[in-house]
């Protein structure tokens, strides 16, 4: 009984992950104060947004095989978050039009990884390393590395604001963006062609499945909903940071992958990233109130990404093993 | 000379000569007695179509032999009475130095024989091989029969060596320690190397174009300061640059394949 319990856990990984979210919330309710209340579970769920945005795209992208990548995640939102802030301040630009302008800016810079990726046929890690330098300087550089400030007050209710308690970028933003993408991967030829792509090119090519659209898609959704993320951001600190995005894409990466997005593409859900995030944000938000240092949250963080991955892959391996001998 | 290290010297100098005259001959020594019995002309000629080896020092050891006999120890002796006269004018040399340049020239010096011996053994050692193979076709690999996981395991342990090293170096040269020192460094180590000609797949690349690849990037940098650009459009050229450097050598690939 246990051990059958045990392979239907261990054998895919959304099911893991949450049988991992439910352990680690039942023990921050238990030893940390103030942890389990309506009010902060529902609220750190801010935390989770945009690097969950991030993550989605990432999962997109990682999926779609190949050696596809995007490491310019972080950077694109910065710069993103600077146009806005730019068009706000400089040229009076009315401040949701310029959240769309930033969205729209996002899905630019996607839209030029992809153009050297599919066109020019260079790597993806090599174009998205290089717009990671272009694009994040390119904020600092608008900027002067000074924070955009003073944007109209009725702006951050998208960052601030909450709706039944439930922080307003999670219902407007986040679940819509999910569920969305949850329907493309699943319902469309799109979402099929993705995986077919990822798991197989030639094949893919084979079955005249546009394989360079399909690159070219992901990588500007990539970028677009890092233009989401960056207008989220930007509402919830009040200003728009030249380096928002800083060290964002090795997290937004390992979310992706924790959620059980295969690295070497064809495989990965949107529920898993879902899960994945809202792992490391239950970890991150408990570990806080449990007093932790900072510096050691994040190797507490990063020892439970690695944990997981090990620890699911050998259960997995344990209980085919069983049964193959049971059956 | 301090006495510390003279008397280090002398015992390394002393144990090097302890039974050096036990072992029998190998096959460069036997050459080394034939070179000092049929003298210069003939040592000449073998330089010539033989393969080239260090004149002076067989030459030297036509003077030398005759004075000692042809015994072990008497053949290896200068061998190890240079080295320590070596060891010696080294320290001397640097003491000279003392002061900013000798630190730089430590750097240089590590830098360069870690280069040597890494360029060594990707280009010839079977380990250097094997590395090439795996990142060629792992499974082909594995069933060449490497040990496909040994071979990961060396690569990142050696790695992580390596970056020991580097911190070695970088505290040398500032002179304080911080907990964040090497943040944001991965990206830009990845970027040297993939500049200097390594595939971002695998199974192609070189120690010499990685070492190219980061002086590239550490020129730039210089540049751009020299040149008076804000250090804030830094990645913007850097970026640029990469995206160039790739894109350039994509295309003369292409080229070259049908």
């Amino acid at each position: 009984m246990a051990a059958r319990l045990l392979r239907a856990v261990a054998a895919d990984r959304p099911r893991f992950l949450l049988a991992l979210l439910l352990a680690s919330y039942a023990l921050f309710a238990l030893t940390v104060d103030g942890f389990a209340t309506l009010y902060n579970t529902l609220n750190m769920t801010r935390y989770g947004v945009e690097i969950g945005l991030l993550a989605l795209g990432e999962t997109l992208v990682i999926i779609s095989g190949g050696g596809s990548i995007d490491l310019s995640v972080g950077s694109m939102l910065s710069l993103a978050g600077v146009v806005m802030g730019l068009l706000v301040k400089h040229l009076g630009v009315d401040v949701w039009l310029a959240a769309g302008a930033a969205v729209l800016s996002g899905a630019v810079m996607g839209a030029l990884n992809a153009l050297c990726i599919t066109a020019l046929r260079i790597p993806a890690l090599i174009v998205t390393l290089g717009t990671l330098y272009i694009y994040g300087s390119a904020a600092l550089v608008l900027t002067d590395t000074v924070p955009i400030s003073g944007l109209p007050e009725r702006f951050y209710v998208l960052g601030q604001g909450e709706v039944l308690g439930i922080p307003l970028q999670v219902v407007l933003v986040f679940l819509p963006v999910a569920v969305l993408l949850h329907a493309l991967l699943r319902h469309t030829v799109f979402g099929r062609h993705l995986y077919g792509v990822g798991t197989n090119e030639v094949a893919a090519r084979f079955a005249a499945i546009p394989v360079e659209r399909v690159r070219f898609w992901v990588f500007t959704l990539s970028g677009l909903l890092a233009g989401v993320a960056a207008v989220v951001i930007t509402s919830r600190v009040a200003s728009a940071r030249p380096d928002a995005g800083f060290g964002y894409e090795l997290q937004a990466i390992t979310i992706a992958v924790l959620g059980g997005t295969h690295i070497a593409g064809g495989e990965g859900t949107v529920l898993g990233t879902v899960l994945g995030v809202t792992v490391i944000t239950v970890l991150s938000n408990g570990l806080q109130l449990a007093g932790i240092h900072p510096i050691w949250q994040l190797g507490a963080v990063g020892a439970v990404l690695v944990g997981t991955v090990v620890l699911n892959q050998w259960l997995a391996r344990r209980g085919m093993a069983v049964g193959v001998q049971g059956g | 000379m301090n006495w510390p290290v003279l008397l280090c010297l002398l015992l390394a100098f002393a144990l090097r000569v302890w039974h050096l005259g036990e072992p029998t001959l190998t096959n460069d020594e036997w050459f080394m007695l034939r070179s000092a019995r049929e003298g210069l002309p003939w040592i000449v000629h073998q330089a010539r179509v033989f393969e080239p080896h260090p004149l002076l020092y067989y030459a030297g050891i036509a003077l030398w032999v005759p004075l000692t006999g042809p015994s072990e120890f008497a053949l290896r002796f200068p061998s190890a009475l240079a080295g320590a006269v070596l060891v010696a004018a080294g320290y001397r040399f640097g003491q000279g130095l003392a002061g900013h340049g000798a630190g730089l020239l430590v750097a240089a010096l590590l830098a360069l024989a870690l280069t040597l011996l890494f360029a060594y053994v990707t280009a010839r050692r079977p380990l250097g091989r094997h590395i090439y193979a795996v990142g060629g076709n792992a499974e082909a690999a594995r069933l060449a029969g490497i040990d496909v996981a040994r071979v990961a395991f060396v690569v990142y342990g050696v790695t992580g060596m390596l970056v020991g090293v580097a911190a070695l170096l970088y505290v040398g040269q500032t002179g304080f320690v911080q907990s964040n020192t090497g943040v944001g460094f991965e990206l830009q180590v990845i970027a040297a190397v993939v500049l200097g000609g390594t595939s971002i797949l695998g199974g192609r690349g070189s120690v010499v174009g990685s070492v190219l690849g980061a002086v590239l990037v550490g020129q730039i940098k210089n540049g751009l300061i020299l040149m008076n650009v804000s250090g804030l459009a830094e990645g913007m050229v850097a970026g640029v640059l990469i995206l160039l450097a790739v894109a350039v050598d994509l295309l003369r690939t292409r080229r070259g394949a049908p």
